[in-house]
């Protein structure tokens, strides 16, 4: 089995085979992060698209100096703040366009969080999923988030306590 | 900064295992005399089981892989089919120099390069060894499965035990580490090999 390194490198080739490969083994990982950071299933699918062209025209530069996956997510974080920046879906989600109405398996805690996190801005929902989802160091969220470590420390700190403020409510 | 706050803000890190380990020890004795993180640890955990569960409209986009590969494929061939004549003929007279060269130095062989399989063919995947809660869901077990991108082996065995393998790429003992605090889950362990 090749390893991601290996696929980015066939890709860099323009290997398309290569490309779905990596799509199989990103999608479920990207849909689930950027759901969580726009709320718009719709515009995560652009998003997700957008983010395997970039690396299918460029694939060669990267120089593996971080992993695969937080250059992919690093891409797709981008992508997303873009996005909702041109669509106005910064500060949080007050219209959450996909909703699970019908589905009552979810208990009342678990609709207090889901609509706690979506009163949140996208880039704290964005670093408490990589925290709490992913379980990256906050030395891998602040390669994924190209930003200097302390911020990622300082962005978790409000995020928590923007959540606790929310949920107190 | 206090070392207080210092704290404060690794605890997250903390939470989800991801500290080294000089930073783990610094958090583990401040919180045995701090009560305010050690009360912060146990809100932590409380969020890291809330955030386990999937976002809203996450099943839909997980019907939709299919549709986004379709998609990503068309736009990759439009592009392709949009080069420019200049970069048709620049490939070409790319093409014409190699093969010149190559006749002309003589030397026009064509090199295989084989890369050997694993020696013994084994599933090089990490697998995990679960026991859920017995109260879990159809829905839960599905989910777990699903967010892993892997795939199970097998189970239950006569102790309840089932094996998951995580894809290749996957830190098996930081996943198993997220896992431990999903609350369908009662035990979590890397399977030795």
């Amino acid at each position: 089995m090749p390893t991601e390194t290996e696929l980015l490198e066939r890709i860099a080739n323009k290997d398309e085979a290569a490309l779905q490969e990596l799509h199989g083994a990103y999608y479920k990982r990207l849909a689930r992060f950027l759901q969580r950071m726009t709320g718009d299933s719709e515009l995560v699918l652009e998003i997700i698209n957008d983010v395997f062209l970039v690396v299918w025209h460029s694939a060669g530069t990267f120089r593996g100096d971080s992993h695969v996956s937080t250059w992919l997510i690093g891409i797709a974080y981008n992508k997303a703040l873009k996005a909702l920046a041109k669509s106005r879906k910064w500060s949080s989600l007050e219209e959450v366009t996909d909703t699970l109405a019908t589905d009552d398996s979810h208990s009342q805690n678990q609709m207090d969080m889901q609509t706690s996190l979506a009163k949140l801005s996208a880039d704290h929902r964005a670093v408490l999923e990589l925290t709490y989802y992913f379980g990256y160091s906050y030395k891998e969220i602040a390669v994924i988030l190209n930003c200097p470590e302390n911020t990622v420390k300082t962005r978790m700190f409000y995020a928590r306590r923007a959540l606790q403020t929310i949920l107190e409510v | 900064m206090t070392n207080h706050q210092t704290i404060v803000e690794l605890i997250p890190w903390y939470v989800n295992g991801s500290l080294n380990e000089t930073e783990t020890d610094r958090v583990s004795n401040h919180v045995t005399e701090c009560e305010i993180c050690a009360a912060e640890i146990e809100a932590e955990l409380q969020l890291a089981r809330g955030m386990s569960d999937p976002p809203r409209g996450l099943d839909r986009l997980q019907a939709a892989e299919l549709r986004s590969l379709e998609s990503l494929t068309r736009r990759i061939r439009e592009t392709k089919q949009k080069r420019s004549p200049l970069q048709l003929a620049m490939a070409a007279t790319v093409l014409i120099a190699v093969v010149l060269t190559a006749f002309v130095a003589g030397r026009y062989t064509q090199e295989v390069s084989y890369e050997a399989m694993t020696s013994n063919g084994a599933d090089s995947r990490p697998v995990l060894q679960l026991i859920f809660h017995p109260e879990i869901t159809e829905h839960d077990l599905r989910m777990i499965i699903v967010d892993s991108g892997g795939a199970l082996l097998g189970g239950p065995s006569g102790k309840g035990v089932y094996r998951l393998a995580l894809p290749s790429d996957v830190d098996a003992a930081r996943y198993a580490r997220r896992l431990r605090l999903h609350p369908a889950l009662r035990w979590v362990e890397v399977e030795l090999r």
